[in-house]
Parts: structure tokens; sequence; C-alpha cells
């Protein structure tokens, strides 16, 4: 299925849930996503939440980190 | 007169807010907190790029400081709103420096839709900074709006030409209702003492601590200008003169005869 990450579409694995795929994207990339901040269709989800939330076909993720900034 | 700077019911010593922008080494962030006593620092929030992370910059912030997320990225009082609330359910606390810029050459920010963001996330109970253009009604709108501050630039953001907008705080300042905090284009700490010897209540400086070649001196000396400005303003100021008055006296000179 297919979701949009941070504003782009990206194929992801059927029936995943939240924490799995946090998990994945954090091995692919090598960062660690520990403090990341997640929105699903503009609802935050807290970290305890990852694990009971799964991704459907057409989500828009957003995977956000508080930065350096004036 | 109180001298400590409250926002939202909440108490500071410090009058100096700083950023986390710019700095070369995050890892410089703790000490500049200590050396300039700083208890307010601003941070942005955005989207990870997996291919080209930044790291997460609470771990470089100490726990006794206050956060205070800005709405940076947004052009709209929606989207500033959308930040500000997904900062607070991030566990960023309730304070917020309301930031809507359009204009990508100066950075100026929109005042109307920052008025707009100021009410709706004042009635959300966040403690609201707005950063405006120094602009009398818009401040009186601020605060009508619930703004527990205002944030008036003193030029463009980063370019540290201090207070080009002077005779537009002072109005600001003569009426205000709530504290005045000068945010953006002060590039040295005379332009800091400057903004408190005028009776500003508090300065946000980022970039010209950051970028400074020793961040945490640099710090210490915002610091030092911010406490000498506010003590000048407390001491009130003696007036200007356009001829010289002595301060020595003008009579019994040595070495003169006898006056007629």
């Amino acid at each position: 299925m297919e979701i949009i990450l941070n504003g782009e579409k990206t194929a992801i694995p059927t029936k995943e849930n939240l924490l799995q795929y946090i998990k994945e994207l954090s091995q692919q990339w090598e960062i660690s996503l520990d403090g990341a901040v997640v929105l699903i269709n503009d609802q935050i989800i807290k970290k305890d939440n990852w694990k009971n939330t799964l991704i459907s076909d057409g989500d828009l993720l957003e995977v956000l980190s508080f930065v350096s900034g004036g | 007169m109180n001298n400590k700077l409250i926002l939202g019911g909440h108490v500071f010593q410090s009058r100096l807010l700083t950023g986390t922008g710019k700095f070369s080494d995050k890892n410089l962030i703790e000490p500049m907190l200590d050396s300039s006593n700083s208890q307010i620092i601003t941070m942005a929030l955005r989207r990870i790029d997996f291919k080209n992370p930044k790291e997460n910059i609470l771990n470089y912030i100490p726990k006794n400081v206050r956060l205070l997320p800005n709405t940076s990225g947004a052009r709209t009082a929606e989207e500033a709103i959308k930040i500000a609330r997904i900062a607070r359910e991030a566990g960023c606390g309730d304070f917020i420096k309301i930031e809507i810029i359009n204009d990508m050459k100066y950075l100026m920010p929109d005042n109307q839709e920052t008025i707009k963001a100021t009410k709706v996330l004042a009635d959300e109970g966040f403690v609201v900074l707005p950063y405006m253009m120094p602009d009398l009604i818009a401040a009186k709108k601020l605060e009508d709006a619930g703004a527990a501050a205002v944030m008036p630039l003193g030029a463009p953001i980063g370019s540290n030409r201090g207070l080009e907008t002077r005779a537009l705080i002072e109005m600001l300042n003569d009426n205000k209702r709530v504290p005045i905090i000068v945010d953006a284009g002060i590039g040295k700490p005379s332009h800091a003492a400057e903004a408190m010897e005028m009776g500003c209540d508090a300065v946000l400086v980022n970039t010209a601590i950051a970028t400074a070649y020793d961040p945490v001196k640099m710090g210490r000396a915002f610091s030092l200008a911010v406490e000498a400005g506010r003590e000048a303003h407390l001491a009130k100021m003696a007036e200007e003169k356009k001829y010289a008055s002595a301060s020595s006296p003008l009579t019994g000179f040595l070495f003169r005869g006898e006056e007629k």
C-alpha cells in the first residue's frame, strides 16, 4: 500500500503498525527517531500509542523533530 | 517597581531570551545558557529529512530552561495554530512564539495573521509571544487578543543592524499593557542595552550570540548589557542638553588675577 510520508508518496507493507514502521525508518536511514513527533492525518500520536496504531492505505504520515531555530 | 520579567504568570530573573539557531556546535548552547543566565530559549519544528537528518535540539537544552518553540515556516494563522498545538502536545509546554512570514527577502512578519493566531492560541491557554512589525495599533490588538508579551522587531532577522525601528518601538513601549520584548535585529550588546534603557522589558537574541567567534563569552556580554540597560532605565537617565554644563565649579580658578 501507499502512504504520504512527509509529503512524499511512499510504499509500505500492509497492516504495519506505527512502532514497526518507525523502527524500520530508523534502521533504513540510520537515525534515532526516539524524540520524533508523529502525526497521522493531522492527529498527533503519542509515543505510547505507536504500538497499537495501524497505518492505513493513503494515510498522511508526518514525522517531525525539534530543530535549531530563533 | 517590580524588577522581574513576568510572562503569563511565570516569573523570570533574566531579561535575555536566546535562540538555538545557527550555532556551529550545538554543544555550545548549554554553556551559553550558563554564561548568559538566559532562562528562555527558542527552537523550531520541522519535518525530518531522512536523507539529511538534523539532531533533535531538545537533547542540547538543560531541563531547567523554558522552551519557547516558534511557528517558523507558518505562512498563515491556521498553519501557526497547527504548529503551536503540535509543539504543546509533543511536550514543549505552553509557551509559543508566533512567527508568521510570507516575505522571504526581509522576513517581515504578517501582523494581521499574527493577531488572528494570537487570539485562538491565547484562548486555548497558551502563553503567546507574537513576533511582530512594530505598529501601535497592531500591538494593541495583540494585547486585546491575549498576548503575554509583544515582540517587535528592531531590524530584519539576522541582520544585526540594531534598533532601526526605535521610534516605533518607543510608541509601543509608552502605551504597553504587557511586556515588550525586542526580537530580531539586535547585533551587539550595545543594541540590547539601548532597548533596555528605553524601557523595553526584555530582548531576544539569537544570531548575534550564536554566530559570534565565542558564543559563550558573547552570551555573558549580552547578559551584562541587558542588566546595565535595565538598571539605567530604573535609575532614570539624566536629560540630554544642547550646550555644555560644567561638572566642576566655574569659580575659584587657580593662577588667575582677581576677578573684576
